[in-house]
């Protein structure tokens, strides 16, 4: 059976709309859009982002609001987007339940769409018309793969086609983007690493790379966004690398996963333990 | 158990007999998650059977916690659950080809911010924990199984025992012959899946792992 649920990396550096206003050239932004497009054609029903933009402690939180306000998170840029868009509210109450009866603790907040949000949708879905839910990342990378996982159950058992968002950029110096411009080799080997572990199906090694890298390289969610993806697509799902750019200290990737979460329905129909 | 275990036990508790049972279960698992979660991938082998067993372990803790007499250690007692947890998990599920990556687990548990010990020791001893593990592997599953919570786990016979309903001289019987089968896997070689290119797994001239 197919499965309705996809999954993307994407970056959401706001310099990607300077980009996109003035049609320079940018693998990323014609990825992003060419992917939006084949999501339409799938019949794409809602979009779940994990906004690393969001970050709320140990606590995971879900925005269940009807519409979600264009949050302007990010200052000094030329280009600015508005993007208003609809939520998902009753896809937002089933995850909310799917996590408390998982022990999960999440909770309901109103945070609007913030850049990790607005950016990559304006580009993939520029009619603003496809339902959003927006998460928060929290806590540690291994309870993101729990919240991961239990997310997963809970959108197939919805059975609305999905998309499932880690927006986020690899490499993630703020310090040398914004200040010293010093870009060091370590970035794009950072970039490369994870792209090469992404691509083998292998991302739940990440954390696993040469600690100093990651220390220079800060990616952005500290891997807590894709573990959630991980988690909701499969701990082994493979990466597709659609495109990569970069800019000082940052990585910016397209990276598109497919499902690859074996069926465990017999497990869970005998057993009355895993809630659901 | 250190006193800081102690400290958390006793917290735990004391939300839980408050009737905080959310913050109680909150504290288990910043407490217990990782190491929990450690249990479930050793005696699963891969991160999304590890991490149902883990949630299935959460979910029995939070049902019985009401049932901890206090006799033992909250981590012992949740140890034991979870223990079996996972063995009834692998008897259900269909046998499905271990794929054991130590190095993958480890890097989960281990937070990013930790600075790092000697990166050439640390590769080292990692790399030879990876062959002992991959060595279990070969062994029968009622071996395994002992070995595992026993050896890898620092889980007493007395514990093992209660935990499999067997007698602690079941135990200890399995143990020897597991541990006599673990030197004849190593000392004829063995194949690690993934690195066959590497040839055969033993113990050199020098008795160290190659």
């Amino acid at each position: 059976m197919e499965s309705n649920l996809h999954g993307i990396m994407v970056p959401h550096v706001p310099t990607l709309l300077e980009y996109g206003m003035n049609n320079k050239p940018s693998a990323v932004v014609s990825e992003m859009r060419e992917f939006g497009r084949r999501m339409k054609a799938w019949g794409v029903t809602a979009v779940v982002v994990a906004t690393t933009h969001w970050r709320t402690g140990d606590r995971f939180l879900i925005d269940d609001a009807p519409l979600h306000r264009t949050m302007t998170t990010y200052a000094g840029f030329r280009q600015q987007v508005e993007y208003d868009c609809p939520g998902q509210p009753e896809l937002a109450g089933i995850l909310r339940q799917a996590g408390e009866r998982n022990l999960v603790f999440t909770g309901v907040e109103r945070h609007g769409a913030d850049h990790a949000v607005t950016v990559p949708l304006h580009f993939m879905f520029p009619d603003r018309d496809v339902p959003v839910v927006p998460l928060s990342i929290a806590g540690t990378p291994l309870g993101a793969f729990r919240w991961g996982r239990t997310l997963g159950r809970a959108i197939r058992r919805w059975g609305g086609k999905v998309l499932f968002v880690a927006s986020g950029s690899l490499s993630h110096d703020l310090d040398c983007f914004f200040v010293t411009g010093r870009v060091l080799p370590g970035y794009e080997e950072f970039d490369r690493q994870m792209l090469g572990l992404l691509a083998e199906g292998k991302g739940m090694d990440a954390p696993g790379i040469k600690p100093e890298l990651i220390g220079l390289a800060k990616p952005e969610g500290g891997f807590r966004d894709l573990f959630m993806l991980l988690g909701v697509l499969g701990s082994r799902a493979r990466g597709v690398v659609r495109a990569y750019e970069k800019l000082p200290g940052v990585g910016m990737a397209v990276v598109e996963f497919a499902d690859c979460r074996e069926s465990d329905d017999e497990w869970l129909v005998e057993h009355d333990g895993l809630v659901h | 158990m250190t006193e800081g275990n102690r400290a958390a036990d006793r917290e735990i508790l004391g939300f839980y007999n408050r009737g905080d049972r959310e913050q109680a279960l909150r504290l288990f698992i910043d407490e217990y998650q990782p190491r929990l979660y450690t249990l479930a991938y050793r005696m699963m082998g891969n991160h999304d059977d590890a991490m149902d067993a883990l949630q299935e372990i959460l979910i029995q803790v939070n049902r019985s916690l009401s049932t901890f007499k206090g006799d033992s250690a909250l981590y012992t007692w949740a140890y034991r659950l979870g223990s079996n947890v996972c063995l009834n998990y692998r008897r259900r599920k269909k046998p499905a080809p271990v794929e054991w990556d130590e190095e993958i687990v480890r890097s989960v548990m281990r937070p990013v911010e930790r600075p790092n010990e000697d990166p050439d020791q640390m590769c080292e001893t990692r790399y030879k924990q990876f062959l002992v593990r991959q060595a279990v592997l070969k062994l029968p599953e009622t071996q395994r199984v002992i070995l595992v919570l026993h050896d890898l786990e620092g889980v007493s016979s007395t514990e093992i025992a209660r935990i499999l309903d067997v007698n602690a001289g079941a135990v200890k019987a399995r143990l020897h012959r597991g541990r006599n089968a673990l030197r004849k896997i190593i000392s004829r070689g063995f194949a690690v899946k993934g690195m066959e290119g590497a040839g055969m797994f033993s113990v050199g001239p020098s008795g160290r792992l190659l």
